[in-house]
């Protein structure tokens, strides 16, 4: 190994520096909570907890995995991560595919390319969106959470991105070989994809898990809240009461650690998902599938 | 072939809406009801406390609490909904009822934003609550809800009437749900919250030996003490003196830790507006007597008798002050030991809170704020067939189910004290004074003086929360912490309420006007900053009166206008 010059050593190390504070910056208050979920709440409320556990217990969690509500709320969510990432990749991929092509192949391209724009910029605000979704019957229905978001504009206009990014001689190549466009995409074009289908994915999967405000505004029953819903009524503030009559939440106030607990248990399968996918995020592969 | 294929997906389309259509109206069965049936019917509606002859379903909204659920698991009461649980069984068995909730949401910004969206889609459920009074005037000004006139003087109870003339012919709260001489909405009632308190460790007072404080001066002295002296004897530099809310006052008596006792002692009523000498209503944190408060808030902040580091911290970091046992000294309502802060210091630092009528203003008592009679509205949909049951409910909540002994309520209580709470209507009807009323039965069950069946389903549950709490002391154990906040609530710290009465003010006005929505909330920030500025030193006292040059120039001197022109309506 040759030995490094001086400047670069030094930017290497203002490099490592910058990503080690900033890396700090994201685990510390995950290392926190996970803290505050496994201490005494009497050190909690009092803020004793740093980044270790003071009066270790986990009561918390005994009392979260014994929540009915819980489990139908995660199993809730899951099933819209599944049911949503699927939908939201099939109309990202075909939806991208044609409209990564000129204009001489696809002429209303333009057109199109316009109107997801459009829709990536404009949105119209809660309540048409709510009284669309009632007035067909959605609300209150795993349909409601999917298919509002199902084409993410803005996946789209990533992918079409990449996929111009293909050169055209594989696309000319398969031609001559006979295939379709559907053979096109299924054979060549997503293959070489992968690390920008594995980014969509994440965006979708990461979307749809951490999502509340839907669940919210689309589930008028308590029981058909997804996780993150779930989770974010039991963080309402409750600090400023404004009558008497709320005294007793204000009594079970002191909710800290199981709170955190919730926390930290909906965040696992997020911190599970990414290394499965990083695998994928290996670049250059179409590097070297042409010569020129 | 085109023209076929465009039927085909024309018939495709039209057979999808109508299974997606189909769950709409099913059409009304129009049964013909025998005499004797009919007149069955009309009796229980007629009667406040009637039971239906067949089970009568309404749709509602629904409040949800968030320790809901979760506190329920491991409880008899675990696979309870809000749709079946201790309280529809009750009122299922009744009156024969069963609520259906069109929506369910966490009281507060979430419900309200249900309540909002369903009315944007103009389908409002059968009965629900509505939080605030501008909601209610966009329902009668669409005109979606119906007259209760007839149902409220047939149907309410005594208990609510007599409740809602309590608080006095011009406060009634059925004045404000009133419009052009029809009754249009049931209001909830806002108890009186009473008035703020000085809470102070006595356990700290003890170790140096101090007096309660009454005046100004006297507190200053306390602070000094406390901030000077080592209360907590661990012999470290370690104490703070007052602690104080970020926004420093409003909301009154609700916002624990602000210093609006502080403010109304020199007779400054920040954040309402008040009724000046020529009877106009002014809005009263412009108001000349404010001086004198911010000057000596800001001479306590120089001396450090009041906590230095107030503008930075958030409410939970002001919690997490005194729960560590740094801080002993703070304003805060009569309910103030159901607040973290204070359990968690009785159960680990052996702290003794207390109640004081500290700093009084000239007459010798403290001066405080009203709040409205009302705190919400239930509403009745338009031309929902059974608009009764409304009121039927409200009689249950307010009267009949504290009554009544049954083993029924006793669910009731015991799931509420649980998962706080279970009503298809979050609506009660009491009287203003409710709390002191409910206090004074304890108290004689507790002196002797009366037996514990006198007691109304509530008051017996505050009662034996006042013995767990004194048998555990006496014991020598530490109570559990809902003991200790019942009992220090109801019994201790309202004793002090009733035998100390407060000077109360009415502001003369609650609601929001229209330029309000609009330039309200850049008017609090200036208002905010300018106090806080003028507290810590960075502006000048005499900065107070651009202040006020510059509130009415941004809109305050339009809405003081408007305020008066709604007042004279």
């Amino acid at each position: 190994m040759k030995k490094m010059k001086p400047g670069t050593l030094v930017s290497q190390i203002i490099i490592w520096i910058v990503i080690i504070l900033l890396t700090l910056s994201c685990l510390l208050p995950l290392l926190n909570m996970v803290a505050i979920s496994l201490s005494g709440s009497e050190a909690v409320a009092a803020n004793e907890v740093g980044f270790l556990p003071k009066d270790l217990n986990v009561s918390a969690y005994k009392k979260l995995l014994g929540d009915a509500q819980f489990w139908k709320s995660t199993w809730i969510s899951v099933e819209r991560v599944v049911l949503g990432t699927l939908i939201n990749m099939f109309f990202t991929v075909t939806m991208a595919y044609p409209l990564s092509k000129s204009r001489k192949r696809f002429r209303a391209r333009e057109v199109y390319m316009k109107l997801v724009i459009f829709a990536m910029l404009f949105t119209s605000g809660i309540i048409p969106l709510f009284m669309v979704v009632s007035h067909l019957h959605l609300t209150n229905t795993i349909w409601a959470l999917v298919l509002p978001g199902a084409v993410p504009v803005f996946n789209v206009i990533l992918l079409i991105n990449f996929f111009k990014g293909v050169p055209e001689a594989l696309d000319e190549a398969a031609r001559i070989d006979g295939a379709g466009p559907i053979t096109i995409l299924l054979r060549v074009y997503l293959p070489v994809s992968l690390p920008a289908l594995a980014t969509v994915a994440l965006f979708a999967i990461v979307g749809h898990w951490n999502d509340y405000f839907s669940g919210l505004i689309y589930m008028t029953k308590a029981s058909r809240y997804p996780l993150q819903t779930y989770i974010q009524q039991l963080t309402v503030d409750l600090t400023q009461v404004t009558d008497a009559n709320q005294l007793k939440q204000l009594a079970a106030m002191n909710t800290r650690t199981f709170n955190a607990a919730k926390i930290v248990v909906s965040t696992i399968p997020l911190l599970l998902i990414y290394p499965f996918l990083q695998k994928y995020f290996v670049s250059g592969i179409v590097i070297g599938a042409v010569k020129e | 072939m085109k023209r076929r294929s465009v039927l085909i997906f024309l018939t495709a389309v039209l057979s999808t809406a109508a299974v997606l259509g189909g769950c709409g109206d099913s059409g009304k069965n129009s049964v013909k009801l025998s005499e004797s049936e009919q007149a069955a019917w009309d009796a229980a509606a007629n009667d406040p406390y009637g039971k239906y002859p067949e089970l009568v379903t309404y749709t509602c909204g629904y409040n949800l609490t968030n320790q809901g659920a979760d506190t329920l698991a491991g409880t008899p009461y675990e696979s309870d909904t809000a749709e079946n649980n201790a309280y529809t069984r009750y009122l299922r068995e009744l009156l024969n009822v069963q609520n259906e909730n069109e929506f369910e949401a966490i009281t507060g910004p979430d419900y309200d934003q249900k309540v909002s969206l369903c009315i944007a889609a103009q389908s409002i459920p059968d009965i629900m609550y509505v939080s605030d009074y501008a909601t209610l005037v966009d329902l009668v000004d669409n005109d979606l809800i119906e007259d209760l006139t007839d149902v409220y003087n047939n149907l309410a109870c005594d208990t609510v009437k007599a409740s809602y003339e309590s608080y006095g012919s011009d406060n009634n709260p059925i004045n404000t749900v009133t419009f052009d001489g029809k009754i249009m909405a049931i209001p909830k009632t806002q108890l009186s919250d009473g008035q703020d308190f000085l809470w102070v460790r006595k356990d700290w007072m003890d170790n140096l030996g101090l007096e309660e404080p009454k005046t100004l001066d006297d507190l200053a002295e306390l602070l000094r003490a406390f901030v000077s002296q080592d209360p907590d004897g661990n012999g470290k530099d370690d104490t703070v003196g007052l602690a104080v809310h970020p926004e420093v006052y409003g909301y009154y008596p609700n916002n624990t830790f602000a210093i609006d006792n502080i403010f109304t002692a020199f007779g400054a009523y920040p954040f309402v507006w008040i009724t000046d000498e020529n009877g106009k209503a002014v809005y009263g944190s412009v108001q000349p007597e404010m001086k004198d408060a911010l000057a000596l808030v800001h001479a306590w902040y120089e001396e450090g008798i009041l906590d230095r580091e107030f503008t930075s911290r958030t409410y939970d970091d002001v919690v997490a002050m005194i729960s560590s046992g740094q801080c002993g000294a703070y304003i805060g309502p009569w309910w103030s030991p159901f607040n973290v802060a204070q359990t968690s210091t009785y159960a680990a630092k052996d702290a003794e809170w207390i109640n004081i009528s500290c700093p009084v203003g000239e007459s010798g008592k403290i001066n405080g704020i009203n709040t409205k009679p009302y705190a919400g509205f239930v509403v009745v949909r338009k031309g929902y067939e059974h608009p009764e049951i409304a009121m039927k409910i409200v009689n249950v909540n307010s009267e009949y189910s504290k009554q009544d002994k049954s083993d029924a309520t006793k669910e009731i209580i015991e799931n509420q004290s649980i998962a706080y709470f279970n009503w298809p209507l979050y609506c009660e009807v009491q009287p203003g004074n409710n709390a002191e009323i409910m206090t004074g039965h304890v108290q004689d069950v507790l002196d002797g003086n009366a037996d514990v069946s006198s007691l109304t389903t509530e008051e017996q549950s505050y009662y034996d929360a006042a013995v767990r709490f004194s048998e555990a002391e006496a014991a020598g154990q530490k109570a559990e912490s809902a003991d200790y906040s019942q009992y220090m609530s109801r019994v201790v710290s309202m004793k002090r309420m009733i035998d100390e009465p407060a000077d109360f003010l009415t502001p003369s006005f609650f609601e929001t006007t229209e330029t309000m929505k609009v330039k309200w909330a850049s008017l609090e920030k200036i208002e905010m900053q300018t106090i806080l500025k003028i507290i810590v030193g960075e502006a000048d006292l005499s900065s107070f009166d651009t202040f006020i040059n510059d509130w009415n120039n941004a809109g305050g001197a339009e809405i003081t206008e408007e305020v008066n022109e709604a007042i004279q309506k």
